[in-house]
């Protein structure tokens, strides 16, 4: 896929790199030369543009891309003024990122595909996380429904997946189990490595120490989180 | 070998096998006779990792630093946890 990052600060240069790693064609933009001398040599191209200037943005042939990112948000102005342009110069998909509820507003109006608090949700998922240590990550998919990282519960511990009737007692699905698996590092020292059981059989016993993955609805995942 | 060289291979096969709590009372039996063993002490912390105990991990990489403080491997872990 082709990408347009506009606005390479700590978050668009995080994605910029993030997608070239993963071999994607990536053009990043920012006006600041600094910034777009660093990422040179990790995306396919880095150019210096001001996205506020029409002209400039028009060279670029936005509309080849699949998806422009509008990264700046600090400065609200601008990130307004250049998500309005690219969407004008025929942007199919833009992502815009967001620093309140009105300028989140304003981007959606203007033509923003998709709208991201980064902090905002970072924020929930750190205090999620503190609020209940054994949660690992958390993903709210909606009002009613999410996905979340727990700490095995003592009462699934020996049990086959089957056995902890999680389907039909708690009303949850365990999609995925996260286990570290000691294995020897040298002729001295055990160390561990990190295995992802994604879409475990119903027969995979659930083990001390595993993260299990759960999806369901939020008042059934709250029963599970109380189990010791 | 000794009987603590014996105790700790035992209980790293325990660890090996995923029997993670015969594997813990017989680290913690090897402290009980020789409290600053650092392979003991090294491993309790490896071992409470994987159980996701991480408070204790990190109690055991520190006390295996209060020992020895240029242990290359419990500072590595510890960094390590300071990231999650």
């Amino acid at each position: 896929m082709e990408f347009c990052v506009i606005g390479l600060g700590r978050f668009g240069s995080a994605i910029a790199q993030t997608l070239a790693r993963k071999g994607h064609e990536v053009l990043a933009i920012d006006r600041d030369e600094g910034r777009v001398q660093e990422l040179e040599d990790k995306v396919s191209q880095a150019l210096v543009l001001d996205a506020t200037n029409e002209k400039a943005l028009n060279s670029l042939g936005l509309k080849d891309f699949d998806w422009v990112i509008i990264a700046m948000s600090q400065d609200i102005e601008a990130s307004i003024l250049s998500t309005m342009l690219v969407k004008e110069a025929g942007a199919k998909k833009v992502l815009a990122k967001a620093s309140s509820d009105v300028h989140a507003k304003i981007l959606k109006r203007i033509g923003a595909d998709r709208v991201i608090f980064p902090e905002r949700e970072m924020g929930q998922k750190v205090a999620e996380s503190l609020s209940s240590p054994r949660i690992f990550d958390y993903i709210e998919l909606s009002p009613e429904y999410s996905i979340v990282e727990i700490v095995a519960p003592t009462a699934f511990q020996g049990k086959t997946i089957k056995q902890t009737e999680a389907r039909t007692k708690y009303g949850i699905h365990i999609i995925a189990i996260k286990r570290k698996k000691p294995e020897m590092e040298d002729e001295k020292n055990v160390t561990y490595r990190d295995l992802i059981l994604v879409a475990p059989d119903p027969n995979e016993e659930i083990l001390q120490g595993d993260l299990l993955v759960i999806l369901g609805k939020i008042e059934n995942i709250e029963k599970v989180k109380e189990l010791k | 070998m000794n009987d603590i060289e014996i105790l700790l291979e035992k209980a790293k096969v325990y660890f090996l096998s995923q029997n993670y709590k015969e594997a813990e009372k017989l680290f913690l039996k090897i402290l009980e006779k020789e409290p600053d063993n650092l392979d003991a002490l090294y491993h309790l912390g490896v071992l409470k990792e994987v159980i996701h105990d991480i408070e204790e991990a990190r109690k055991y990489y520190e006390r295996v630093l209060e020992i020895d403080p240029e242990n290359k491997e419990a500072r590595e872990r510890l960094d390590k946890l300071a990231e999650i």
